[in-house]
């Protein structure tokens, strides 16, 4: 059997475990909590793995399933639980690398010098990692636009989440001042913006992975 | 409800990298966390000049459906009724290929 197949298989069938949880319930109180559960059991590192099998039951024929999925993710976009990852954020890593000594003001948010955290949905996850510098290697330009339309089409298949999601990302670039570079900024408003709109999903993910060229400032 | 983070210190995706042979990373022990300024200072999308994420590779694994719709019962379900089956319960099934 070719490596990929064997690296492919638990992914498979954890993912098919999951579409079959979805298929069998109609509550979307109860699909959110197991998300949520799963989540949590790949563990702080573990988010692009919970993100892998969102983007397996996206690619699958179960348009039941993606609609469950969409609609638990909806509610939690409107109770502020949905299924997050985190990153470190962008000050933090500027902590790590400017070379200066160390003073308390350079530590804002934190404590005995652990990097601040941010719990980031899927989407924010994503463009955090491909254009922002986090923990992790900068996320590349054509997995981000690919994660970032498969994602969207999948979302989309839950009326509520196609208007919720838009909305909540724009609230998040509103109401959390500092929390996003500049960059990560532009583009996470494009991608709302366009998702509102209402344009296709190609233009949708364009919008996010094309707009604001790097201007040097964070 | 409560939900209790995992404390077995095994991710799944940390499965997957040592499964590939890529080392899993820790907050502030990858290679952009750790590099010097000079690094720090590439644009923002400009990934030609790093380390690939082996977590990116995980995202863009080719994993086709053998099943089509409607014919998606997996091993070990049968335990599982819907009525008895609490979420929890439910999450260790979705997730337990992956240990």
């Amino acid at each position: 059997m070719p490596l990929d197949s064997q690296l492919a298989q638990p992914w498979r069938e954890s993912a098919a475990r999951l579409c079959e949880f979805l298929e069998l319930t109609a509550d979307p109180e109860r699909c959110l909590t197991v998300l949520n559960l799963l989540c949590r059991r790949f563990g702080d590192h573990g988010y692009p793995g919970f993100l892998k099998l969102l983007l397996i039951l996206g690619d699958s024929g179960s348009d039941l399933g993606k609609q469950r999925l969409s609609e638990a993710v909806a509610l939690g976009l409107r109770r502020g639980d949905v299924p997050s990852g985190v990153l470190t954020s962008w000050g933090a890593t500027r902590f790590w690398t400017a070379q200066e000594p160390l003073h308390s003001g350079m530590l804002p948010g934190n404590s005995m010098g652990v990097a601040p955290r941010r719990q980031l949905d899927p989407l924010a996850y994503l463009t955090v990692w491909f254009c922002q510098r986090t923990h992790r290697p900068y996320l590349s330009e054509s997995t981000y636009r690919s994660c970032v339309a498969r994602l969207v089409d999948l979302f989309n298949s839950s009326h509520a989440a196609r208007q919720l999601y838009p909305l909540k990302i724009e609230a998040d670039l509103s109401g959390i001042e500092g929390a996003f570079t500049r960059q990560t900024r532009h583009r996470l408003s494009a991608l709302a913006d366009s998702w509102k709109r209402g344009l296709s999903i190609a233009q949708v993910a364009s919008a996010a992975s094309e707009t604001a060229a790097y201007s040097g400032e964070p | 409800m409560n939900v209790v983070p995992d404390s077995s210190g095994v991710s799944a995706l940390d499965t997957w990298l040592r499964d590939v042979g890529a080392p899993a990373q820790a907050p502030g022990q990858g290679p952009v966390a750790a590099t010097s300024l000079a690094s720090a200072s590439l644009p923002a999308a400009n990934p030609t000049q790093q380390l690939r994420d082996p977590a990116e590779e995980l995202l863009m694994l080719d994993v086709p459906s053998e099943r089509t719709p409607g014919e998606i019962r997996t091993a070990g379900f049968a335990a599982l009724s819907d009525a008895d089956a609490t979420v929890q319960r439910w999450a260790e099934h979705i997730f337990s290929p992956l240990r």
